[in-house]
C-alpha cells in the first residue's frame, strides 16, 4: 500500500505529463478509436458510443472532488463522514470510466480508496485536490477528441428551420 | 491593479486582463500560480465563451471556501468577463466570455479583457471553436503575470 506521500507524487507526476499531451489511455481510446474492453466492446464496429456513455463521467468525477474538498472545510463533517461520501460518489463513475477504457483514473481511485481512511482532513484535501487536477486534465482531452462537428447532423428544428425548409417547397 | 496576459502562441494572438474589482483574493493565488499553460477549449452549450477545462494551480494552493466568493451568471456578465468555476486546491475551470450567451449558472468573475481587446478575443473564439468542431487542432493558451507585485 502506498504512502499518502508516495501516492500524491505518482498522480502529480501525471498531471505535470497530462496538461499540454494526452496520456496513453486517451489516446487510445478517444484519438486512435482503439476498443478495449466493457463498454468498448465495438457494437456493429463502432465507437461513438462507447465516446458518449463512457467519457463523461471524467467532468463528473472531477466535480464531485471539488464538492468533497469543499465539504471538508466544515469541520461537522467528520472525516468518517467524508470517507463515506466519496465512497458513495466517486467509486462508480471512476468504475464505468474504466469501463470504457480510462484505466488509469480508476487505478488511482482504487489506491486513495486504500488509504482513505488513514488520511488527516488536510491530506484528504491534497490528495483529492491533485487527482481532480488529473481527471480534469483527462477531461480536457476527451473534450478535445470528441466530435463536437458530428452536432451540424442535428440542426435546432425552430421556426427558422422550417421556414427555409417551406420556402424550398416553393 | 492587477494585470495578466492572455497568449496563444499557436494563433500568434494575445490579450491584455485585468482585475474587475471582485474575488481579488481570488485573482491573486491564479496570479501567483502563473506562468500557466493548458489547451485551450470552448463553451459546447451555452453561449459564446472560451472555456480551460483545466486550468493547474501547482504553486499556491487555493483554498478560499466558495461561500467568501462573489458569483455572477455569464448571462448577465459583459463581454470580455473571466470567470473561474470551482476553483480549489490544485485547478480551476476558467470561463472568458466573447460574445452572446444564456448561460444563467453562477461562476466567480475575476478579471476582465481590455476593452481594445475584445475583437482579437472575439477572433481566438471563433478560431477555437473551428478547432473543436472541424479541425481537431490544439490550441494552447499561455497565461502570464505582468507584474511582480501580484
Amino acid at each position: 500500500m502506498k504512502t499518502f506521500a508516495q501516492l500524491k507524487a505518482e498522480i502529480n507526476e501525471q498531471v505535470a505529463m497530462t496538461i499540454l499531451e494526452p496520456d496513453r489511455d486517451v489516446k487510445d481510446l478517444v484519438r486512435f478509436a482503439i476498443s478495449k474492453a466493457g463498454c468498448g466492446y465495438p457494437q456493429d464496429n463502432q465507437i461513438f458510443t462507447t465516446w458518449f456513455y463512457g467519457t463523461q463521467d471524467c467532468g463528473y468525477i472531477a466535480d464531485w472532488c471539488y464538492f468533497l474538498v469543499e465539504l471538508s472545510y466544515d469541520e461537522s463533517y467528520s472525516m468518517e463522514a467524508l470517507c463515506r461520501i466519496a465512497r458513495f460518489w466517486f467509486l462508480q463513475p471512476s468504475h464505468f470510466a474504466e469501463y470504457a477504457g480510462l484505466f488509469k483514473q480508476y487505478y488511482f481511485i482504487k489506491e486513495i480508496d486504500k488509504i482513505m481512511d488513514s488520511l488527516t482532513r488536510q491530506e484528504f484535501v491534497e490528495l483529492l485536490s491533485v487527482f481532480r487536477a488529473y481527471i480534469a486534465n483527462i477531461n480536457v482531452w476527451v473534450y478535445h477528441y470528441f466530435p463536437w462537428g458530428v452536432g451540424y447532423a442535428f440542426l435546432r428544428k425552430n421556426a427558422e428551420y422550417y421556414e427555409e425548409a417551406l420556402a424550398l417547397c416553393e | 491593479m492587477l494585470h495578466f496576459t492572455m497568449r496563444w502562441p499557436d494563433l500568434n494572438l494575445s490579450v491584455d486582463c485585468e482585475s474587475c474589482g471582485e474575488n481579488e483574493a481570488a485573482l491573486r493565488i491564479f496570479l501567483g500560480n502563473m506562468p500557466i499553460k493548458t489547451v485551450q477549449g470552448h463553451e459546447m452549450v451555452g453561449g459564446w465563451m472560451l472555456r480551460n477545462r483545466s486550468v493547474v494551480m501547482n504553486k499556491r494552493f487555493f483554498d478560499i471556501p466558495a461561500a467568501k466568493l462573489t458569483q455572477e451568471t455569464m448571462k448577465d456578465a459583459p463581454v470580455g468577463r473571466i470567470s473561474l468555476l470551482f476553483p480549489q486546491g490544485n485547478m480551476t475551470e476558467m470561463l472568458v466570455k466573447y460574445d452572446a450567451c444564456d448561460d444563467f449558472r453562477s461562476y466567480v468573475p475575476v478579471a476582465k479583457v481590455a476593452d481594445r481587446d475584445l475583437e482579437t478575443l472575439k477572433k481566438v473564439g471563433k478560431l477555437q471553436w473551428q478547432s473543436a468542431t472541424q479541425s481537431k487542432r490544439a490550441i494552447v493558451v499561455e497565461f502570464i503575470a505582468e507584474s511582480e507585485d501580484n
